[in-house]
């Protein structure tokens, strides 16, 4: 068994800022019923920068990214051992509500999953949950929305037919645009290209790239060279556990352990 | 290489076996489906078939015919079966024809008659009796008797007939009678004659009775006489005996017609009215069952009069009970059916038969000849005429159901002894001139009404479970609760009605306010319990995991609903405490509260216990169907709502029951489809009364419900029978009209909805 790499404190950086956003800590592991996928975690999100999970298949990078969020819960009979904090705040204090969490911590699934209801409402949908009643206010954060998400151009003039008639990648933008909508700071976005074309990847990590300036991002992949142009740091997870996590360059042109090296050349995965 | 290729062809030939199975299988397939298709159809066809002739009118053929010499007949009559007319002649002979051939007639005469001619005569098909006046006052009661006669096999073979004198009665006229009638039951009897005499013209009414014995019957003695004249304000030209002999009507020449009643004293004048604002009456004539009148106006109007009771005086009065068609001049033919309320009415060579109750002209044409008298056979299923050319001439009559028409059905009808137009289901009843009354009104709005507080009931509940089944409750308990729902589906209706009807309903009967309380409090509990759990801090709410609310809930519902039961009866004598009629105390009870403050009915089988019980059926159904529509709802909505901050019950609201209408919608209406055509439950459990209200407290009759109450007492292919089969088609269009609306609803709401492929 590998042993546990722990990346608790950033290293220097000229983008990091000094204190992380989430924090994943005291050896953080879950278990799906008697099942453990993830071991001993530590790791530390720095904001207003994109961080990949990387990774082969069943590796544990899809259950992190939904423990970020609590999204693991809706899952029966799960337990966890460790904590993870936001803004220094553990995720599962009790008086902290899960809803506010997701409004924090927004979330893009790996295949788009657009509500059958039209483009404006699909964007609207989370402020309008929230209690948002006021037409000006919706009108305003949904262009603002789209507008990042670099959907507006597209679908301004059909805010009001479904949004399953767009395309997969405009779909897939919807979604980020809808998660946006709700002004969260960390968006988690789960293989976000996985199912799209090259075209659409390509749009997808464009807008990546772009929101990084507002909004910290964890995304999860499969596609090593996505991560490499992305990402501004990586964690390679093998096995429920975390093997290594520093900045993508070193990873990719400098990786301290073998199995990561031979992950990121394409030996295995 | 040949080898190689054949081996290859081989490996991408497909097995005979599997080509072969296809096909049957295809074949089978659409065998099966056809034939499902073609049955139902089949169904369709044969329900229509059963119903179609309920609405043909009356078919008229003509049957013999042959000659009498002209000898100036007064009176005609006829057997049961058509075959023996007589003619009665002016010097009191009865001449018996056979109508199948031209043989000589049969004469015959009362005995009684001697040499002396008649001078006023009437007779009555229904008893076969005839009623003769002689010069002297005496009026002769002569029957008819017509006596089949069978041969060995048991097949008629003729009829013996003889006239046999019933009773003679010394009306003390001191003029000539030139009119008369009478009418007699078992007991007592009613002669009323009008004579001409020196002093104008007297009407005179006798009565007359007999002891009946346990073997035999006494003979007929006279009771009293009377000079009634004086009581007209007019000269009398037409009178009437009937009800039971206990009712007189005479018509007189002024257009007025005076009503007579038996009373202890005598006859006593209770009612006079004019049919007719402007004109005389020309004719007067009773309906079978002598109850209802029929008067004609020289102009040819028809109208019908029937006796209700009315409700402030308690009397009993002639109104007009429908306006008839009228003829295009004087009426100078009448005969009444006595069999039903079929007439047969005609002026000139203008006749037609009319159904008294609705008015229908079942039939109308223009004969060849001009018809002296006429007649309706005992049966019904023949017409008698002896034309001014001296000919009989009879005819075939096919029309098995008058009484059924539209208006009959769907229509307000004033059936006799009704004071206005209503819908009556009634179809079997005492006596012979019984009038089956036939509105599916009744019916239809009984239908509407269990299926209506089945699903007011059923429709939250089930709902509200599927929804909280399908997103709230933790995965182990739902695994147990469905499956359980749907084996409560399979819980056999007559189990549930029994239970209704032996035990539900004398339970409710008594706690009416603690059930009501109940319905209220369990609902408002619910919420309360809900405001509560939000108050509560996270700390607290967390003990409780997710999807395990129901725990604390279960006690608080058992709780709540004791509270309501237990207060039950303060609330009875808070709220629902009256004077008793019968004894003048002021008692706490609801079921006389709501017929006292209300007035509205109360009976212990109402339609609150059929919508606990038929709801209890329906609940499963459209629990089951939905919660699976709510489940199929795709995960990656619900994760993507719930993701964006939504709490459950947002997701709930805005992203599953959008989406699962369709299927929510469709559970709905299969719900209402098994409500609308369920059977046993309401069988047992409404009591069967057919009335056209939607009081909670009062019971009903559904379609169902009544084809399974009357078949047994349906002769086959009778209106009766008809009528349910009518019954069956109605049910069979709205459940049709139902799943159309739904499907055509469900296909709109799931193209508004279309989730992503």
């Amino acid at each position: 068994m590998p042993t546990p790499v722990s990346v608790l404190a950033p290293q220097a950086s000229d983008k990091s800022e000094a204190r992380p956003i989430i924090e994943v800590k005291g050896d953080y592991s879950f278990w799906y019923g008697e099942n453990q996928v993830l071991f001993d975690l530590n790791m530390a999100i720095m904001p207003r920068q994109v961080t990949a999970l990387i990774g082969p298949s069943g590796c544990g990078k899809s259950t992190l990214i939904r423990c970020l969020n609590r999204m693991n819960d809706l899952v029966q009979e799960t337990h966890h051992s460790g904590d993870i904090l936001l803004h220094g705040k553990s995720i599962y204090d009790p008086a902290q509500e899960v809803i506010s969490l997701r409004r924090r911590i927004g979330m893009v699934f790996q295949k788009s999953n657009p509500f059958p209801k039209s483009v404006y409402e699909n964007v609207a949908y989370g402020l309008r949950v929230s209690g948002e009643k006021r037409k000006g206010v919706l009108d305003e954060a949904v262009e603002s929305s789209l507008r990042r998400a670099a959907l507006w151009d597209e679908v301004r003039d059909r805010l009001h037919t479904s949004a399953l008639s767009l395309s997969g990648g405009q779909q897939q933008r919807l979604c980020i645009a809808r998660a946006i909508a709700n002004e969260p700071e960390v968006i988690l976005m789960d293989e976000p290209c996985s199912a799209l074309d090259p075209v659409a990847t390509g749009k997808i990590e464009e807008l990546i790239h772009y929101l990084k300036r507002d909004y910290t991002i964890v995304v999860v992949t499969h596609n090593m060279q996505q991560a490499a142009r992305v990402s501004d740091r990586t964690a390679f997870l093998y096995l429920g556990r975390l093997v290594e996590y520093r900045e993508t360059e070193q990873i990719f042109m400098n990786p301290e352990d073998p199995k990561t090296e031979a992950y990121v050349s394409g030996r295995f995965g | 290489m040949d080898n190689r290729k054949s081996s290859q062809r081989r490996r991408f030939e497909v097995r005979p076996v599997t080509l072969r199975s296809d096909r049957i299988a295809a074949v089978a397939f659409r065998v099966g489906g056809s034939a499902i298709l073609l049955m139902v159809f089949g169904i369709l066809v044969f329900i229509v078939v059963q119903v179609f002739p309920l609405f043909q009118g009356a078919k008229v053929k003509p049957l013999h015919e042959r000659s009498v010499e002209s000898a100036g007949y007064v009176l005609l009559g006829v057997d049961e079966w058509t075959e023996f007319p007589f003619l009665m002649t002016r010097d009191g002979d009865f001449h018996f024809f056979n109508l199948n051939d031209a043989s000589p007639p049969h004469v015959l005469r009362p005995e009684a008659l001697g040499k002396a001619s008649p001078t006023a005569w009437a007779y009555h098909q229904d008893r076969e009796m005839a009623g003769l006046a002689l010069e002297t006052g005496e009026c002769l009661i002569q029957q008819v008797a017509y006596q089949p006669e069978f041969d060995e096999h048991g097949q008629r073979e003729g009829v013996r007939v003889a006239l046999e004198s019933v009773a003679s009665i010394n009306s003390g006229a001191e003029g000539v009678i030139h009119a008369l009638d009478f009418d007699q039951t078992e007991r007592q009897g009613l002669l009323a004659t009008i004579e001409s005499s020196t002093g104008g013209i007297r009407l005179r009414v006798t009565s007359y009775q007999r002891k009946v014995g346990l073997l035999s019957a006494g003979d007929w003695q006279q009771a009293d006489s009377r000079d009634l004249t004086l009581q007209l304000s007019g000269r009398p030209t037409h009178v009437l005996v009937g009800g039971h002999a206990d009712t007189m009507l005479v018509a007189d020449d002024s257009g007025v017609v005076d009503v007579f009643l038996r009373r202890t004293g005598g006859l006593e004048l209770i009612q006079s009215f004019r049919p007719f604002p402007d004109e005389k009456i020309a004719s007067m004539d009773w309906l079978a069952g002598r109850r209802s009148v029929v008067f004609g106006s020289p102009q040819g109007q028809l109208k019908l009069f029937s006796p209700a009771l009315e409700e402030a005086s308690g009397q009993v009065a002639y109104d007009l009970a429908r306006e008839l068609q009228s003829l295009p001049g004087s009426p100078t033919l009448f005969a009444a059916s006595v069999r039903n309320r079929v007439f047969l009415v005609g002026s000139g060579d203008s006749v037609s038969l009319r159904y008294g109750t609705t008015g229908a002209q079942l039939w109308r044409d223009t004969l060849p000849f001009e018809p002296r008298f006429g007649l309706i056979g005992s049966r019904y299923k023949n017409l008698l005429f002896l034309s001014e050319d001296n000919r009989l001439r009879s005819f075939a009559l096919d029309d098995p159901h008058p009484e059924a028409s539209f208006t009959g059905f769907f229509g307000k009808v004033r059936y006799e002894g009704q004071s206005e137009d209503r819908y009556i289901w009634q179809s079997t009843g005492g006596g012979d001139d019984f009038e089956p009354k036939l509105s599916l009104i009744p019916l239809i709005t009984g239908t509407l009404k269990g299926t209506l507080y089945a699903m007011l009931f059923a429709v939250p509940v089930a709902l509200t479970a599927a929804l909280y089944s399908a997103q709230f409750l933790t995965a182990r308990v739902r695994r147990v609760v469905k499956p359980a729902m749907e084996i409560m589906a399979s819980l056999p209706s007559v189990v549930l009605g029994f239970l209704a009807a032996l035990w539900l309903a004398p339970l409710i009967e008594s706690h009416i306010p603690s059930v009501l309380l109940g319905l209220v409090f369990i609902p408002l509990s619910a919420v309360m319990a809900g405001l509560v759990w939000h108050r509560l801090p996270p700390r607290l709410r967390d003990i409780l995991p997710q999807g395990c609310e129901f725990l604390p809930m279960i006690p608080l519902v058992v709780t709540v609903f004791a509270l309501g039961w237990w207060l039950g009866p303060f609330a009875e004598k808070l709220f629902f405490t009256v004077s008793d009629p019968a004894t003048g105390q002021s008692v706490a009870d609801f079921r006389l509260w709501w017929q006292e403050s209300l007035g509205m009915q109360f009976e212990q089988r109402n339609a609150l216990v059929v919508g606990f019980m038929m709801g209890f059926a329906v609940i499963p159904i459209i629990f089951t169907l939905s919660e699976d529509a709510m489940a199929n709802v795709p995960q990656s909505l619900v994760s993507g709502s719930l993701a964006l901050g939504a709490g459950r019950w947002e997701t709930a609201r805005r992203i599953v029951l959008p989406m699962a209408l369709p299927g929510i919608f469709s559970a709905l209406m299969i719900g209402l489809g098994r409500a609308v055509g369920e059977t046993m439950i309401v069988v047992m459990a409404t009591g069967n009364t057919p009335l056209t209200d939607f009081n909670l407290f009062s019971g009903m009759r559904t379609l169902a419900a009544n084809i399974a109450v009357e078949l047994p007492e349906a002769p086959f292919q009778g209106t009766l029978y008809r009528t349910l089969f009518l019954g069956a088609m109605l049910l069979f269009i709205m459940t049709f009209a139902v799943n159309t609306l739904a499907e055509i609803t469900r296909e709109r709401i799931r193209q508004r909805y279309q989730s992503t492929p």
